[in-house]
């Protein structure tokens, strides 16, 4: 039986049958940057984040970026 | 799950306990049957449809494969096949595949009519576990061969299983409908994800603010995804060569 395989629009690999890209998802895992340009202990408030600097300090991200 | 009494790490990169690590424990008699059963049976309902389209990939049938795949785990416990695991020899992946291959060398007719006749189900499974597994042999049995096929289906099971986790995360925390809105972003698939403005605008929030959900839920699936990588490993190390392993046989590079 012959299976149509649609392609990811990121990386061009073929999509499982849920139509996720298994090969993006893997990469996910092991991208560091996407653990360490936000601390985990940031918190979201409407439009407000209060984010954690290396030295354990917290500021207002959001605010920070617009001046 | 029970935990490890006294299951100090010899290593500074061990993990404390995982699914793994109580199999093997239990192999060397330091954990209870039944908690590395339990681990094992856990195991084996995650990564159940690697070991079915490996199956299916021996040429037999689709009832038999059902059927070969559950007297499989049968096998597992009654002979007890995780004391005879290596901790030093392998990850939960490779344990698995190797005891499958042993298993469907060996195991007679008899054995098999015998728990079809019986109609015994170690694991539970749903139609459409069984549907999807059964997709997954399709869409790749002609792309490689058994041992590419089991990865592939592996590393499939493995990043829903991530999915699943950190679904029902979100979830717990009332924010589903944030985690199906996002989750586009993190799901790459055949159509490009809608640019932040536009989703922004959808959801009326502010754009900033958007783009910090997206990292976030992206930080929590990496570390979902590592979760479950954890529980069939036993060092940090090797959850990223586990990972980097499983991408290497997604993209053959």
């Amino acid at each position: 039986m012959a299976i149509a395989v649609t392609i990811c629009s990121v990386c061009r690999e073929p999509l499982n049958a849920k139509g996720q890209c298994v090969a993006c998802l893997l990469r996910t895992g092991l991208d560091k940057s996407v653990v360490e340009t936000k601390s985990p202990a940031s918190l979201v408030f409407g439009d407000f984040e209060i984010a954690r600097r290396e030295d354990g300090s917290l500021w207002d991200s959001v605010a920070a970026r617009w001046g | 799950m029970k935990t490890l009494a006294g299951n100090g790490c010899r290593h500074s990169d061990l993990f404390p306990s995982t699914h793994w690590s109580v199999i093997v424990a239990a192999g060397r008699s330091q954990a209870e049957p039944q908690t590395a059963q339990a681990a094992l049976a856990e195991l084996c309902q995650t990564y159940w449809t690697p070991l079915y389209t490996f199956v299916r990939s021996r040429g037999y049938s689709v009832e038999d494969a059902q059927d070969l795949t559950q007297s499989f785990f049968a096998y597992l416990i009654e002979h007890k096949i995780y004391a005879r695991v290596d901790r030093q020899k392998g990850r939960f992946r490779s344990f698995l595949l190797a005891a499958l291959k042993n298993f469907l060398a060996n195991a007679s007719d008899s054995e098999r009519t015998l728990k079809r006749g019986g109609g015994q189900k170690f694991l539970p499974l749903h139609e459409a576990q069984i549907d999807e597994a059964e997709s997954m042999f399709q869409t790749h049995s002609g792309n490689g061969n058994e041992d590419w096929i089991f990865d592939r289906s592996w590393a499939d099971a493995l990043v829903n299983a991530g999915l699943e986790r950190l679904s029902a995360d979100y979830k717990r925390e009332a924010r589903e409908k944030l985690f199906n809105e996002l989750r586009i972003f993190l799901i790459s698939g055949a159509e490009p994800p809608p640019t932040y403005a536009d989703l922004a605008v959808r959801l009326g929030m502010a754009e900033s603010t958007l783009r910090s959900h997206v990292t976030r839920l992206r930080a929590r699936y990496r570390e979902a995804l590592r979760a479950e990588v954890r529980q069939t490993v036993d060092t940090e190390a090797e959850v990223e060569e586990e990972l980097h392993e499983l991408l290497c046989v997604l993209t053959g590079s």
